[in-house]
């Protein structure tokens, strides 16, 4: 049998047409502006490089190994930085959750964790792990860790008593409370809470690079831009930022709830 | 011996507060092996409490609940299963998994509930489903799923607790013509909680009608004509007069309820 498309299915496809069209109307827009800006705008290149020279640096940067074994790290940083912090934060928010009292005591402290600007405690986890990788992981861990613990605790805590008087009705053992009930319709909440985490790790790992490390791209940022080769920085940027993208993608398919 | 008795049942909320409320006042009841009762009354009369406390989900502050001649200390789906009336389906779970967890609950082995789980969806009609999510089911669609939920149990009493209450009328209409036949092929004693009049009447075997808060039994009321009925039954005058009666009865308690509120509410001022 011939697909065919419905109305509402062909409005959708040419919205979807729409967007795109505006999407890449906009980039060239952008690009139009670089171009501008290098030549009858006369900015000068230690702001703005010539956009040949970025997209000559970021040939050159694809197809060097060292860039690879550098943005190994930086993801290697993240994921271990995020794992750290999902199953901390996990089954911390777990143990919160079970007395009333000691979840409302808490939750305040980890809301404030949440809030506080951690950066100013950087220099700090150099001096206690070191310049190397685990002063990046342990940073951006303790980070991602006070939302997903927050979240989860809060998830837990909020699930509705008609789902937990289903539970009381057949007779559910505490196991069962809390695997088949309390986490799943806790799940959203703990997902919201892993989503913030993960872009959190994104985040908090490439500024500590920046901040002080020996290696991993945000190094090789702070290192062009500190040696004023800029269209070299401006191509590591734009690598990272692929990347980031490509990590966030994975996330967000990972942590999606199947009946949302 | 009766299958299930409640024996001068008293239950307060909040005993020894300022709030302590009187919810079910001195209630006696039994119900037989196989009888349909459906319990009608004012709003807040301590109707659920009493459906509560029949099932164990709530203690009694005097006198006692007995199953099968065993006093009812905690739930036991086996003996009694809820069904509740805003179906409280797990979301996160498929309708295969939700009509199979309360049997999950009670101890069976995952291989059972599941087959007992399809069992049941395809004697409540909704053998299709089963891979869907709750939210993808209309409002009495996810009452059947509850229902396949209590009767994967095989219980030897259902309580439910206003089941269509939150359905409309033509949909509350079309699950109760269906749910008469399934019932009546289950076999099961019901106890039934509902605001409608009609459904009072049409399913019963026996009505009881509640007074206002204190819940006490005001009346007990005989349907002889058999079951399971054909829609025609509302047409009859015996249907009619009962309804009158009814109507009358709940009137009654209505306006005593509103003028003990009225008066206790001038005594405080």
């Amino acid at each position: 049998m011939p697909i065919t498309l419905t109305r509402p299915g062909r409005r959708v496809v040419r919205r979807q047409a729409t967007i795109w069209a505006l999407r890449l109307a906009l980039l060239l827009a952008v690009l139009g502006a670089w171009r501008y800006a290098n030549t009858a705008g006369e900015v000068s290149p230690l702001i703005l490089p010539q956009l040949s020279a970025v997209t000559d640096s970021f040939t050159q940067l694809v197809g060097s190994s060292h860039t690879w074994q550098q943005a190994g790290i930086t993801v290697l940083e993240m994921l271990a930085a995020f794992t750290i912090a999902a199953v901390g934060g996990l089954l911390c928010g777990f143990l919160l959750s079970r007395g009333p009292v000691i979840a409302r005591t808490a939750e305040p402290l980890l809301a404030w964790g949440y809030m506080f600007p951690l950066a100013l405690l950087y220099p700090l986890f150099l001096l206690w792990v070191g310049v190397g990788m685990g002063s990046k992981i342990a940073y951006a861990a303790v980070g991602a860790f006070f939302p997903i613990t927050y979240n989860t605790i809060r998830g837990l805590r909020s699930v509705d008593a008609k789902y937990l008087q289903v539970g009381r009705a057949f007779g559910a053992s505490s196991l069962q409370v809390d695997f088949n009930i309390k986490f799943g319709a806790a799940r959203p909440m703990i997902l919201a809470g892993l989503r913030i985490g993960s872009s959190i790790v994104t985040i908090f790992v490439v500024l500590a690079e920046l901040l002080g490390s020996q290696k991993g791209l945000g190094h090789e940022i702070e290192q062009a831009s500190s040696r004023l080769m800029i269209a070299d920085s401006y191509a590591t940027v734009l690598l990272l930022i692929l990347i980031t993208i490509v990590l966030q993608r994975v996330m967000e398919r990972l942590l999606r709830a199947k009946h949302e | 011996m009766s299958l299930l008795t409640v024996d001068n049942l008293t239950v307060k909320y909040g005993v020894d507060t300022k709030d302590e409320l009187l919810a079910c006042h001195e209630i006696d009841l039994t119900i037989e092996g196989g009888e349909f009762v459906t319990i009608i009354g004012p709003s807040g009369c301590g109707k659920s409490t009493l459906l509560h406390t029949m099932g164990g989900l709530i203690s009694p502050t005097d006198g006692a609940v007995r199953f099968d001649g065993v006093p009812v200390t905690k739930p036991n789906p086996r003996n009694a299963a809820f069904v509740f009336q805003d179906y409280s389906l797990f979301p996160w779970k498929s309708v295969e998994e939700n009509a199979g967890m309360g049997l999950r609950f009670a101890g069976a082995s995952k291989a059972e509930a599941m087959s007992q789980a399809k069992t049941q969806l395809e004697f409540v009609g909704l053998k299709d489903f089963g891979e869907r999510y709750p939210r993808a089911l209309s409002g009495g669609m996810q009452q059947r799923v509850a229902i396949a939920r209590a009767l994967a149990l095989e219980p030897k009493l259902l309580l439910m607790d206003e089941p269509f209450g939150a359905l409309d009328e033509q949909t509350r209409r079309n699950l109760g013509t269906d749910l008469s036949r399934i019932l009546g092929e289950a076999g099961q004693a019901v106890v039934m909680i509902t605001h409608s009049l009609d459904e009072a009447i049409f399913w019963a075997d026996r009505i009881v009608v509640m007074s206002a808060r204190p819940g006490r039994i005001a009346e007990e009321i005989t349907v002889e004509t058999p079951r399971p009925r054909q829609l025609e039954f509302m047409t009859t005058k015996r249907f009619q007069d009962l309804r009158v009666h009814l109507f009358e009865q709940l009137e009654v308690h209505q306006r005593d309820a509103a003028e003990r509120d009225a008066s206790s509410s001038a005594a405080v001022v």
